[in-house]
């Protein structure tokens, strides 16, 4: 059998074999992979954050734990806010000096942002308000969106707010457009909740 | 040496000298990706698993977390900064957020914050990118070899079993990472057993190829 006469015989699933060699190699947008964001552009750094949201003079241990289904229950009741009761916080806890009663807590995320990523953190008080919130950093190609949108470094309108007033905020900047802002509100929202309520199963 | 006449008997020494020098490629290919899992991860289940699977808490870590339900330990902000690419520094809510970036990996040298002490976690954004460039590769392979497989003379349930054990290993390869990282690392033998599914497959194809391209002659030229 010379080659025409075998091509011929198996000109369909030659075809085919093309036709799905071609489909296969055709280039995946690149916008689609992350890493074309640009290098990440740190605001502040998490240390110095975190430091400034818990209060001086307190005794920080670092604590990895789930949040238990109590827990996510009064989140739920207690603030409005669906956590996930499966999933592992790693976050900072703030007693006084001597090891007593809990101050606050505070904790620093790195999210998904459009294709690249946007770093958060937040810290709430013994009474699970926010005590400061910022925006750590965010990949280069969105740091004027998201200057424009919420702010970079400390966020000092969000001083003092509560787990509520995060979420209002959050669902006005939808409805405002600002997607930006609504996203990283119901981020600081999730991650405040999460907190309170972590520090809630603490002092209970 | 003769056998049935078949499709890749017979071919011209073009055709001959082409299929015998994409299977040598492939399988070069094959064991180049197989060094490359065994220098970057390891080939056995247990450094799969332990690449894969979730790395929020260290092994250690995981002791104390089925002891007492939680880790904690003394913090200082006054600590020295860890090592360029110690990713211990955050956290990362997947679960909240969606998927993560392979910036992530960029973030070494920030000063221990709320992050843990326990590895970084591969991310389904890079697992998922991953798996869509190896399995679009996958079935390239799966096409060509099985095709090849398919105008053997070999029976037609062996030829079945080939492509089918080809097919569902190359599946199971990619599978079996995302079990490890987000069911259980138990199953990261299902990665190491397919993977070598895959290499078999390839072999026995490659080497029944090649054996009736050049050294089973067609029946009709035989006289």
């Amino acid at each position: 059998m010379n080659a025409t006469t075998w091509l011929r015989r198996n000109r369909r699933p030659l075809m085919v074999a093309a036709l799905m060699a071609v489909v296969m190699l055709l280039p995946v947008p690149a916008p689609a992979h992350k890493g074309h964001a640009g290098p990440m552009v740190d605001f502040i750094q998490a240390n110095d954050a975190l430091k400034a949201m818990l209060p001086d003079g307190a005794h920080v241990t670092r604590r990895k734990e789930a949040l238990q289904a109590a827990g996510a229950a009064w989140a739920k009741s207690s603030l409005g806010v669906a956590l996930d009761d499966d999933d592992i916080h790693t976050y900072l806890l703030a007693r006084s000096a001597d090891g007593g009663p809990v101050l606050g807590a505070a904790m620093d995320v790195e999210f998904d942002y459009e294709h690249g990523d946007i770093k958060l953190a937040v810290g709430v008080d013994a009474a699970g308000h926010v005590t400061r919130a910022a925006v750590l950093g965010v990949n280069e190609k969105y740091v004027d969106e998201v200057k424009t949108g919420i702010g970079a470094g400390f966020l000092a309108d969000l001083d003092g707010v509560t787990v509520q007033d995060l979420s209002a905020r959050s669902d006005a900047a939808y409805k405002a457009r600002n997607n930006t802002a609504g996203d990283v509100l119901g981020h600081l929202r999730d991650m405040a909740a999460t907190l309170a309520a972590l520090s809630h199963g603490l002092s209970a | 040496m003769d056998a049935p006449r078949g499709r890749l008997q017979g071919l011209s020494p073009s055709w001959r000298v082409l299929i015998t020098a994409f299977l040598l490629v492939l399988g070069a290919g094959y064991l180049s990706g197989a060094l490359n899992a065994a220098l970057a991860v390891g080939l056995t289940p247990a450094a799969v698993a332990d690449h894969y699977r979730d790395q929020t808490l260290s092994r250690a870590e995981e002791q104390t977390m089925a002891e007492q339900g939680f880790v904690e330990e003394e913090f200082s902000f006054d600590a020295p900064a860890p090592p360029a690419g110690d990713m211990s520094g955050h956290e990362h809510m997947e679960g909240m957020a969606g998927m993560e970036g392979m910036e992530g990996m960029e973030m070494g040298g920030a000063a221990p914050a709320a992050g843990g002490h326990g590895g970084r976690s591969i991310t389904r954004q890079e697992l998922a990118q991953l798996s869509h460039v190896h399995l679009l590769g996958f079935s390239f392979i799966l096409l060509t070899v099985g095709a090849l497989a398919c105008l053997t003379t070999m029976a037609e349930g062996l030829k079945v079993a080939l492509v089918a054990v080809l097919a569902l290993s190359l599946g199971l390869d990619i599978g079996g990472l995302w079990l490890v990282r987000f069911v259980s690392e138990g199953y990261a033998w299902l990665t190491a057993v397919s993977g070598t599914a895959v290499g078999v497959c390839l072999l026995v194809t490659t080497l029944r190829v090649l054996f009736e391209v050049w050294l089973c002659r067609p029946k009709e030229m035989r006289t």
